[in-house]
């Protein structure tokens, strides 16, 4: 009998291979040096660009929502913790799923994202040994050519390394391919992509990432920026700690109780 | 120990030396920051009174008579765009909600400090920020 983490893990699989092929077109178009101007043309004025964006954008949400799941489960089901080896590759591929998610959402380039980037710089550069990191994503030039080189060929190659190195293979199984397509296609006619807000467009209000929600919401209440990073890093130290601690257990509640907590914060304002 | 054996295990630690003596150049190449190096010439005949936005430069310039202050317009909270709402002059930060009065103090909201000036020179008509 299959268990739902193998399924949980088959499909995200499934999802991953979906997302990475449909975001292998969009970047004969993307321009870092042009971001909105470009996306814009993807969207409206080649053919099948709207659909390929879409489906790239809606598999790669779904990637993340199962892959979170397949964590839960691992993490409240208390199945045998696999080898120390594969259980930190799969760390950091959540981290790279985590990486490119956002280096996705920047690469779009309207205000929205600009706004993303701008947050995510200062929140480095107000954070101690992280500031050291920052000339790796700020690029004076092309604003977004970093991120851009992250989001197509350092992330998806931790990314594979790390699902390489955790289960052994990178292809998911036929009937998981058919149901990651089947799912971002369904979401892609059900659902809509969110509006892209022009660069000199006046807004009230902008919002980034949706899993970045709960760190913006701790920026407004006026919390350090180093102690929303703390925040944001804690469970993936959590996680780093997880195969080499005996009762495992009190690492399973304390994740599940922050995941509570940032779904909370996130909702609340 | 044998020669064959000494040379397999001296050829073993070869890639893990060469990956620690690059370590060093790859870090310092990696973290390489290009300082900004915006400059901008502005006629003062462009510049109206009050607050002119310069979108492309991410500045605001304020001009009150003969007195002119630039405006970095990134809000000092978390580094978002601002924009200037000329109804209530002020100008408002679209990610926290912070608020500046149009001299750059700071209103409310999470940003702490006021917004930062740019300095800048006037060479005979025009105004040289950068």
């Amino acid at each position: 009998m299959r268990t739902f983490r193998h399924i949980t893990a088959q499909l995200a699989l499934g999802l991953f291979a979906v997302s990475l092929l449909s975001g292998l077109l969009p970047v004969f178009v993307y321009h870092p040096s042009d971001p909105y101007a470009s996306v814009q043309k993807l969207t409206f004025l080649v053919p099948w660009g709207s659909f390929f964006r879409q489906l790239h954008y809606f598999s790669s949400e779904l990637f993340l929502l199962v892959l979170l799941l397949h964590i839960v489960l691992e993490i409240s089901r208390r199945y045998p913790v696999p080898s120390r080896t594969s259980w930190l590759y799969s760390v950091l591929a959540t981290l790279a799923v985590i990486g490119l998610m956002f280096t996705g959402f920047v690469l779009k380039g309207d205000q929205s994202a600009d706004a993303a980037a701008q947050v995510a710089l200062h929140l480095m550069e107000e954070t101690p040994l992280l500031d050291r990191l920052v000339p790796l994503i700020k690029e004076t030039e092309v604003f977004t050519w970093k991120f851009f080189v992250w989001h197509g060929f350092y992330l998806p190659f931790l990314l594979i390394l790390g699902i390489w190195k955790h289960i052994g293979r990178i292809t998911p199984r036929r009937v998981y391919w058919a149901m990651g397509l089947g799912l971002s296609a369904l979401s892609l006619l059900l659902l809509p992509l969110p509006a892209d807000i022009a660069p000199h467009e006046t807004i009230d209000h902008l919002k980034g990432p949706w899993f970045f929600q709960g760190a913006e919401n701790l920026l407004q209440l006026s919390l350090a920026p180093w102690l929303v990073n703390v925040v944001m890093f804690l469970p993936f130290a959590l996680l780093f700690l997880y195969p080499f601690v005996r009762r495992t257990r009190w690492i399973g509640i304390a994740l599940l109780l922050w995941l509570i907590g940032y779904t909370a914060v996130s909702l609340a304002v | 120990m044998k020669r064959r054996d000494f040379l397999s295990r001296t050829l073993a630690i070869v890639p893990w030396a060469a990956g620690a003596a690059l370590a060093w150049p790859a870090g310092r190449f990696l973290l390489f920051g290009e300082p900004e190096r915006n400059r901008l010439s502005i006629p003062l005949t462009q510049l109206r009174a009050g607050i002119t936005p310069i979108p492309a430069a991410r500045l605001f310039i304020r001009r009150e008579g003969d007195a002119i202050t630039v405006f970095d317009a990134h809000c000092t909270h978390m580094g978002c765009l601002l924009h200037y709402d000329t109804e209530h002059r002020v100008f408002a930060c679209p990610c926290h909600h912070s608020r500046f009065a149009a001299d750059g103090t700071r209103l409310r909201g999470p940003a702490r400090r006021n917004l930062d000036t740019i300095p800048y020179r006037l060479t005979g008509t025009t105004l040289v920020i950068g």
